[in-house]
């Protein structure tokens, strides 16, 4: 055994310190707390520092599933098609009711008249972009009139304005889900903000459908405004708004955000057109709205600032010299807002709620319920290019048609008229651009904005440990 | 009247009864002529002479001889026992009322025979009597004065070792046996029972004669009046056995085992065989522990051999049971206690655990008597008189650290303890174990991972309290200052010999633990590599003294340790390696062997952290970020809550540079000085890198603990060996206020250390992860947290997520993944097989601890969820509404608990022969 030393004697020490003054001086051992100083200093140098990893950001993915949900009235012809086949679709009737096999075909577009209710359609397939659309004549009793709105896809959040206590105005609800759907309305007036007496947690059984009157909430107001909070399960919602004159009814659209940057496309080319807006803010939020027409962009007079007050609603006329049929205007706010345009004939009036950016491409019916179907496009920004593509039942392409849209300007298609023998209209655009489907048919009409089909969806980040 | 009772004739003397005396002689030349002529100088003879002999040898032929006429001499054959060669001597002899059977190392004194008749003609029914026998040649120490047999088949003595003669057992008495050296025996007993077991040829013969006796009717009594002086020739190695019987391995332990199966009651001996089997076990465990191989040999060929012949124990008893007489309840009084071998244990840990603290450097073992081995040292009882903080300062100042510590953890009772970096121990200690050798696991979506190796020592360390693992965690965190400063010290005993230094120095060294902030903050990585590190100093340190394999095998365990709690040890141990590797080219491939074998006992470790880059900071526990510095490293802190003031640390910098004075110690301080600069290198990088624990988490800064507390033990070290030089006439003057440096920093830390306590952030109730009643229906949940617009992270908390030793265990990239698209395709575009699969993959809710109302309308939308209740008002729970798959996980393949088991006995092999126990027992001590 090889017993070592211990550093610590002291006779040791001696006898090592003598060896040293020999031999190593390095051994001295003075220097190291020197070298600890350097690397001391060294170390403090700031070194460059790298941000954080967070999570991520969200991003665009193709979307396998999409569920809409068409209101039906009793009568209207419901259209459902899709931008690309997808693989398999299910149908089911809310209220509960049998539902033709045709709506499972997912790789055509497919026409039929529903029962009243809702119609559900979840369409599978990746990046095939379900749409659905229904018209078709309001029953008298509700103002009558011709109706022809896309089918609203699953609500989050909601906003409605120019709604009005006409005694037949509801708010239509269905629960798409399997369980108790719970939502809440938030209301305003003219006036400011509405309590509602039954608008907080509104339950929905599972398969049914609940209705909303506004003058249940919002007695004797003429522009109402509602926000509508999904707090449980999938709900679809969409605004019956009725004239109480009996001068036409119409659907309208939740706006599923609030924006600063508004286009209103898709105005009848008949009728006197009205802009209601809704300022949830607690501040004046001042709004410019301008038309744009193929000519381009203008400022319409009187329009140029409109003051908002504060949780109210308010409704500004256009005046009929704008001349905005077929057309569409802009509305640029200090803040985020909801609006709606409303456009009057005699015996019957439209809503032109505010259209989506096309980012993905949609798809619309060139005629349906017998009315023919007018595409208005709007380049608000800068020029676009667009493809119209006539498809027919089975998705095949059988007409094609490249639009240029000016800066600032937009442009109305007759697709009837352009695409033959097409039963729908596929849109893509490479630019900003937007665009609202209309009817007419004398003094019927009708308008939608449409939004680009569900193909893809925005995902968050999601970071799994 | 007494004195002339005493002077008077005996009363045998009348009729003096008929004995013959029988010697029983093999290679006996050293002692028999002593012998031969101690008999010559009886005071009473036999009246018969009988001497059995093997004639294995010349020399004791021609002694036997010349003493003895022919008719005298028994020649028997070679190989018979002992109680063979009395029986072939009785046979010849003539007709006796007693045989006095003599060893030929017994030499007797001349009242030797009178004195045992005097006993035995007492009474008629005694049936043997034995002298009181005392050590030859030192003629003072006891051998034995009547002996019984545990109820573990120990004999039992009832002397303590090397007890002197100073006539405490002169009073004769009633024993279960006599030794067989100068053993009177009754004749007629004698004939009833047939004589010695021919069974115990050479051990245990005497024991079971004297319970046979016993049993038979008859009493064994002791003749104190009586003094043989026995040389223990063949206990002691010193007779030549040849032509004798040779002694199996572990002979006279099943001797001892043979006798308390085929004596005690047949209704005790089922459970008294398993509380043999148990027992031998348990002894043989202690004795690997001890690394007395051989006696563990010893005890595992005993219990295979009596248990091996269960037929020969049944003929045994067989043949007993016609003379039994008594039962052993009626011989309670000659037994020992049930207690009583237990006990001895104890002494043994005892004596085991103060001969590591206390700084002497002999070992000291023993003190309850049940035949421990005799040594001259065991005579010297010195009489200290002074108190035990004198006597043993160090052990008073463990005492003090100890019941400090106790007091520094006064806001956390013994059980679980927890922080942001200290995960949870498992409800069952089992959890660790199945962690192992399980082929999934119950963490998060199930994973087939392998746990930090950790998870080994911590489930050895938590068997004693396998009811509650936690306190295992709790000891070492509440103890870490006193154990740190015992290991320290033990190292120091062989850096110095100065016991105040060296005592100041152990004491600072287990307090920088504290002060680092690793107990405070939960870092037990930190706190278990901090003290086992001057362990692995000592080990390397005796293994360059003593290159062994057990010396190799303790290195690398220790450095397994302290890597398989903080991975930055082994790559700290490497260059201390390579040093001496250098310097003593001899032990190159001991140390070579030692970085091996502590690899493969860190098993998967290696991978996943020591070579993993930058994450062999990752320390056991929770990847934690911590707040590093440049300062806090120079000052021994590693940069995160519960760390000492900076200038606690003041002293020792001061001292690290004072003791660079002294040129007659500076070659020692230089050395450590290095070691020093070197842990300051390790420190300082560390307080630059950012390790990312895995994929998707932020990464996290490193903690210097290890290195930073190990930078300031070197200057400490530097002090230590500085030391001496205070004795010196040229510093002599500046020893007091050396002594006043050295003594501020173990006062001021202890000072802060016992009114800080070592909670806050350890706290002693972790959060509950998920709401109470999902946990106790042991529902797989999800956990969301953030926001749609920063992200979503989801964690799946399954039974055994958030225990200690999961933290780097997770499902593997695909099911990550799927898990990933399931939670992303639920907050987007939610669909009934999003829920589908999140119950087909084991996950029964959904729960948002602070909902971020988007995510929470998203979630509500999904179909399949069902909103349930919750434990506070900002969260949200949703559970799953269709049937749960039970048992999503993959499995690992069948060869995972066998390599699992493989490397839990090489663990638990090695950990047995690294415990700083050494106790050799060789089989002549044995009884």
């Amino acid at each position: 055994m090889n017993r070592l030393p211990k550093l610590g004697s002291r006779k040791r020490g001696d006898e090592k310190s003598r060896q040293s003054k020999a031999k190593l001086t390095w051994r001295s051992g003075l220097w190291l707390p020197v070298i600890a100083v350097i690397l001391i200093l060294l170390a403090l140098i700031p070194g460059e520092s790298t941000p954080d990893l967070t999570v991520g950001e969200s991003r665009e993915i193709p979307t396998n599933v999409a569920t809409f949900a068409c209101p039906v009235q009793k009568g209207a012809e419901v259209t459902a098609g899709q931008v690309k086949a997808g693989t398999s679709a299910d149908a089911k009737a809310v209220p509960e009711a049998d539902v033709s096999d045709v709506w499972t075909q997912a790789d055509q577009w497919r026409t039929a008249k529903p029962s009243a209710g809702a119609l559900v359609i979840s369409q599978e397939g990746e990046g095939s972009g379900p749409v659905g659309y229904v018209a078709g004549s309001a029953r008298k009793n509700l103002g009558g009139g011709q109706l022809f709105s896309r089918c609203p896809g699953l609500l989050d959040e909601g906003w409605f304005v120019g709604l009005a206590d006409q005694g037949k105005s509801v708010i239509q609800l269905a629960n798409l889900g399997d369980s108790l759907a719970v939502v809440d309305i938030y209301w305003w007036s003219t006036l400011g903000r509405v309590e509602g007496d039954h608008s907080m947690g509104i339950v929905i059984d599972p398969g049914k459908t609940t209705t909303v009157a506004i003058g249940d909430n919002v007695p004797g107001e003429e522009v109402v405004g509602a926000r509508i909070v999904r707090r449980r399960q999938q709900v679809s919602a969409v605004a019956l708004s009725a004239n109480k004159a009996g001068q036409g009814t119409e659907f309208a659209l939740p706006q599923a955000e609030l924006d600063d940057k508004l286009v209103l496309a898709g105005f009848p080319t008949k009728g006197t057109a009205t802009v209601s807006l809704l300022n949830p803010h607690d501040e004046t939020v001042r709004v410019k709205i301008q038309g744009i027409r193929a000519g381009g962009t203008f400022d319409i007079q009187g329009l140029e600032d409109v003051a908002v007050k504060p949780q109210t609603t308010l409704r500004v006329d256009v005046p009929e010299k704008a001349k905005l049929g077929g057309q569409a205007i802009q509305l640029t706010s200090e803040r985020e807002i909801a609006a709606i345009a409303t456009v009057q004939t005699a015996k019957d009036f439209a809503i032109v709620g505010p259209a989506e950016w096309l980012r993905h491409p949609t798809a619309v019916p060139t005629s349906l319920a017998g009315q023919k179907v007018q595409l208005t496009l709007v380049a608000p920004k800068e020029s676009v290019s667009i493809v119209v593509e006539g498809v027919d039942s089975h998705m095949k392409v059988v007409s094609t048609k490249n639009i240029s849209v000016p800066a600032g300007s937009s442009m109305v298609v007759d697709l009837h008229k352009e695409l033959g023998d097409s039963v729908a209209a596929v849109v893509t655009a490479d630019g900003e651009a937007y665009a609202g489907a209309w009817t007419r048919k004398g003094d019927q009409i009708a308008s939608t904005p449409l939004y680009g089909a569900p193909v893809s969806a925005r995902v968050p980040a999601v970071a799994v440990h | 009247m007494e004195d002339e009772y005493l002077d008077a004739e005996p009363l045998w003397l009348e009729n003096p009864p008929r004995v013959v005396a029988i010697v029983v002689a093999h290679r006996a030349e050293r002692w028999l002529p002593t012998v031969l002529e101690s008999h010559a100088r009886l005071d009473f003879l036999p009246d018969a002479w009988r001497i059995v002999h093997d004639e294995t040898d010349s020399a004791t032929t021609d002694i036997v001889n010349e003493h003895f006429e022919s008719s005298q001499r028994v020649v028997v054959p070679q190989g018979l026992g002992f109680g063979a060669k009395v029986a072939a001597a009785i046979e010849q002899a003539p007709p006796a009322d007693w045989y006095w059977l003599l060893h030929d190392d017994v030499i007797v004194e001349p009242g030797s025979l009178s004195g045992l008749l005097n006993e035995a003609t007492l009474s008629e029914d005694l049936g043997a009597v034995g002298p009181k026998v005392r050590e030859w040649p030192s003629l003072r120490r006891l051998l034995e004065v009547g002996q019984t047999i545990t109820g573990t088949g120990h004999r039992e003595l009832g002397l303590e070792p090397g007890e002197p003669d100073a006539g405490q057992f002169d009073r004769p008495r009633d024993v279960l046996a006599v030794g067989t050296a100068g053993i009177l025996i009754r004749a007629e007993a004698w004939q009833e029972i047939g004589g010695f077991d021919p069974n115990l040829p050479l051990f245990g013969d005497d024991i079971d004669f004297g319970w046979r006796l016993n049993r038979a009717g008859w009493r064994v009594r002791t003749a104190p009046e009586s003094v043989v002086f026995h040389a223990e020739a063949s206990r002691s190695l010193r007779r030549n056995r040849r032509g004798g019987v040779r002694p199996r391995v572990g002979e006279r332990r099943s001797a001892g085992l043979y006798s308390v199966l085929v004596n005690e009651n047949a209704a005790r001996v089922p459970l008294i065989a398993l509380r043999l089997i148990f027992g031998c076990l348990i002894r043989a465990l202690g004795f690997v522990i001890a690394k007395d191989f051989r006696a563990f040999q010893r005890e595992i060929a005993a219990l295979l051999t009596v248990f091996g012949s269960p037929r020969k124990l049944w003929r045994a008893r067989a043949a007993r049971k016609p003379h039994i007489k008594r039962s052993n309840s009626e011989l309670k009084e000659l037994r020992p206690g049930f207690l009583h071998p237990y006990l001895h244990g104890v002494d043994v840990a005892r004596a085991s655990i103060t001969n590591y603290i206390r700084p002497e450097e002999e070992p000291f073992m023993g003190g309850r008597a049940i035949g421990g081995g005799l040594d001259e040292r065991d005579l010297l009882i010195p009489e200290q008189p002074v108190p035990m903080w004198r006597r043993w300062p160090w052990l008073t100042v463990v005492v003090a650290l100890f019941i400090s510590a106790l007091v520094a953890s006064r806001s956390l009772p013994p059980g679980d303890v927890y922080s942001s970096v200290l995960l949870a121990a498992p409800d069952r200690v089992t959890d660790w174990w199945m962690l192992i050798v399980g082929r999934s696991h119950d963490i998060g979506v199930g994973s087939v991972d392998w746990p930090t190796t950790a998870v080994i020592p911590m489930a050895l360390l938590a068997m004693p309290v396998w009811f509650k693992p936690g306190i295992a965690i709790w000891a070492v965190l509440v103890f870490s200052v006193p154990l740190a400063a015992v290991t320290a010290h033990r190292f120091g005993r062989q850096l110095t010999d100065d016991r105040l230094p060296r005592m100041l120095w152990a004491m600072s060294y287990g307090l920088l633990v504290a002060t680092s902030g690793a107990v405070a903050g939960g870092r037990i990585g930190t706190v278990v590599a901090l003290i086992v590190f001057p362990v692995i100093a000592s080990s390397l340190w005796r293994l360059v003294e003593e290159p062994n394999w057990v010396k190799v095998a303790q290195s690398a365990f220790v450095i397994a340790l302290a890597a398989a709690f903080a991975p930055i040890a082994w790559w700290i141990c490497l260059p201390i390696i390579v040093v001496l590797a250098l310097r003593w080219p001899s032990v190159r491939l001991s140390l070579a062997a030692v970085l091996g074998l502590s690899l493969v006992l860190l098993g998967p470790t290696v991978v996943t952290r020591v070579f993993a880059g930058a994450k062999v900071w990752w320390e056991a526990g929770a990847p934690s970020d911590v707040n590093p510095s440049v300062l806090g490293a120079v000052f021994g802190l590693g940069g995160a809550a519960g760390q000492a003031p900076w200038w606690l640390m003041l002293p020792v910098l001061l001292l690290g540079l004072l003791a660079l004075i002294p040129r007659e110690t500076r070659w020692a301080v230089t050395v450590a000085w290095i070691f020093s600069v070197v842990m300051l290198s390790f420190a300082l990088v560390a307080t630059a890198v950012k390790f990312t624990p895995s994929a998707d988490i932020a990464e996290v800064s490193a903690w210097a603990g290890v290195p930073a507390v190990l930078w300031l033990m070197g200057l400490l070290t530097a002090a230590l060996f500085a030391a001496p030089a205070v004795r010196m006439r040229r510093y002599r003057q500046y020893a007091k206020a050396a002594l006043v440096i050295m003594c501020l920093f173990p006062v001021v830390g202890l000072g802060w250390f016992l009114g800080r306590g070592v909670a806050d952030p350890l706290v002693s109730t972790p959060p509950p992860a998920i709401p109470q009643y999902l946990s106790d229906a042991s529902v797989t949940t999800m956990v969301l947290t953030g926001n749609l617009e920063d992200g979503i992270e989801a964690r799946v908390v399954n039974d055994l997520d958030g225990v200690f030793g999961t933290e780097g265990m997770g499902p593997n990239r695909q099911r990550t993944k799927d898990l990933q698209r399931t939670v992303e395709s639920l907050l987007s575009r939610p669909s009934v097989r999003d829920t589908e699969h999140l119950a087909d993959i084991g996950i029964g809710a959904v729960y948002s601890p602070d909902a971020d109302p988007n995510t929470e309308r998203r979630i509500d939308a999904v179909p399949g969820l069902a909103p349930a209740g919750t434990d506070s008002a900002e969260s949200r729970v949703w559970t799953v509404t269709g049937q749960v798959n039970q048992e999503p996980a993959d499995k690992a393949s069948i060869a995972r608990p066998i390599i699992g088991g493989i490397w839990l006995l090489l663990w638990f092999g090695i950990s047995v022969m690294s415990l700083p126990f050494t106790h050799t027992v060789t089989e002549v001590e044995e009884q």
